[in-house]
């Protein structure tokens, strides 16, 4: 796998792993799961421009600072300021002091994710999945256990990935932040009167 | 959603696409690297895209694949309770079937074993390795061009032969590449620890040589050292012993309840913080029991399918 990089192998490892972690920050700091994905978005871009990243000491807190500082920007540039926005950005530090523990194996939840998006996908996908990606096989290998060509095969393999990175929002969290921002709303007009 | 949203859709599709052409060997990749070059939102695209595909090959999935998708095999025979016939081979190799519906699944073929609770087995290994399963355990390998080890649950302990290739453990909250040597591990349900008797390995975290342990709870792993007494009392169970040392009743219970199908509890809490050391048996625990009697007023009685224990009435 000559295509992947040491920088790919230090995201997967140091960044991805916490992406859940990362969008549900996002979330709190925007009003909508579009808009922090773009911050999220633009926050990964920025490590990928980096001459240094080998030398963060702890990525994913490097990680919510760039999304953090990101959500300031855009909120300063905002038409219409919030104040109950702009305490909120405020209120939310990251504790960049503590590292972040080791990640000794895939999360319990992302790994059960890819079981499930195993189990519910089209049987000829999951059963071209299954042999590339869980028995090993080359795709030339794969195409004859199937019995179809090798860009099919590419073509089940493509779709299933789609599957299984189509962003997922955090469970519950749009909900929760709903009714946050309700009550902060409410705050802010009992202060006025 | 917005422009940018729909261009991250199409960033993303392009760093699939760009990924399983370079999979299958079809990407011109002269082109792939002018493409990934060109843009950090395309570099990074690709790593999350490689990183996504990169789970889609974790070992622990073949099993929970098997757990939702195939019914849980029998392979087991009759439980031999305390067997001494240490490192008799027992035959326990049940191939998994992948008949009807499921057949194209076609799993890499691993072979799994299981004790009841209570129960302790030893196993030989394809290469002559040694594999001891404690009580209420259940673990698969696969020897083919690698040496593979699964421990779903419980507790096993490792005589592993010497190889070109180190053995590969994976458990859920463990991985290793172990040498040639004695090892242990012991799955909890916050956690487990992979404890280095002699010879060599390697986790995620670090090395670990002989009298170390990794101990992994609530996603933290630490790699520390075992003295002699911690280290013999972690393997006591394998010659069907359990040690305290100093370590409180409430922990006492908990190390006995494991081999118990009927659970001993407290009827008194306060009872818990009392200090216990000796050896006792672990298929008798009623020399337990009359010991509590004995050395600290500590009474018992059965009450249904539980032990209850209670201070003595003088």
């Amino acid at each position: 796998m000559a295509w992947l990089r040491d920088i790919d192998t230090w995201f997967a490892d140091h960044v991805f792993a916490h992406d859940q972690q990362t969008r549900r920050y996002a979330l709190r700091l925007v009003r909508n799961p579009e808009e922090a994905e773009e911050l999220v978005q633009e926050a990964y871009a920025r490590l990928f421009a980096l001459e240094n990243w080998a030398g963060i000491a702890h990525p994913h807190a490097f990680t919510l600072r760039i999304v953090r500082n990101l959500a300031i920007e855009r909120f300063r540039r905002a038409d219409v300021v919030r104040l109950d926005h702009g305490a909120m950005l405020h209120s939310l530090e990251i504790a960049d002091q503590e590292p972040t523990p080791d990640i000794v194996a895939m999360d319990r939840s992302e790994l059960n994710h890819v079981v499930k998006m195993l189990q519910e996908m089209p049987p000829r996908m999951r059963e071209a999945m299954v042999l590339r990606r869980i028995e090993g096989l080359p795709p030339a290998q794969v195409a004859e256990r199937m019995n179809i060509s090798v860009s099919t095969v590419e073509t089940h393999l493509i779709k299933a990935l789609r599957l299984l990175m189509h962003k997922r929002t955090p469970p519950g969290e749009t909900e929760a932040r709903t009714e946050q921002a309700v009550r902060w709303e409410c705050g802010e007009r009992q202060e006025r009167n | 959603m917005g422009v940018r949203g729909t261009a991250g859709t199409e960033l993303r599709d392009q760093a699939i696409a760009w990924l399983v052409a370079l999979d299958c060997g079809t990407a011109d990749e002269q082109a792939f690297h002018t493409w990934r070059d060109a843009d950090p939102r395309h570099a990074s695209a690709f790593a999350q895209a490689a990183a996504t595909w990169r789970r889609t090959a974790d070992p622990r999935l073949p099993v929970l694949l098997e757990e939702t998708v195939q019914p849980e095999p029998e392979p087991e025979p009759v439980p031999q309770r305390w067997s001494r016939r240490a490192f008799a081979a027992s035959a326990v190799v049940a191939a998994l079937g992948v008949g009807g519906a499921g057949a194209f699944l076609a799993w890499p073929k691993r072979a799994m074993a299981a004790t009841a609770v209570g129960e302790r087995r030893t196993l030989r290994l394809p290469d002559g390795s040694h594999a001891t399963l404690n009580t209420d355990t259940r673990v698969a390998w696969r020897f083919a061009e690698t040496r593979e080890f699964w421990v779903e649950r419980g507790e096993v302990a490792l005589r592993i032969q010497p190889a070109d290739k180190p053995l590969r453990i994976y458990s859920d909250p463990i991985e290793a590449m172990l040498g040639n040597g004695r090892f242990d591990m012991r799955l909890s349900d916050q956690g487990g620890q992979l404890l280095a008797m002699e010879g060599n390995g390697v986790t995620r975290v670090g090395p670990l040589s002989a009298g170390n342990v990794l101990t992994v709870q609530g996603g933290i792993a630490r790699i520390g050292a075992l003295g002699p007494e911690a280290l013999h009392a972690a393997t006591a169970w394998q010659n069907g012993r359990i040690l305290f040392s100093g370590m409180t009743l409430d922990r006492a219970i908990g190390e006995f309840n494991r081999y118990l199908p009927e659970k001993i509890v407290l009827a008194q809490a306060d009872l818990a913080r009392t200090q216990l050391g000796g050896e006792f048996l672990i298929d008798d625990p009623d020399s337990f029991l009359q010991s509590l009697r004995d050395g600290f007023d500590i009474d018992s009685r059965r009450d249904g399918n539980r032990i209850l224990l209670f201070r003595r009435k003088r």
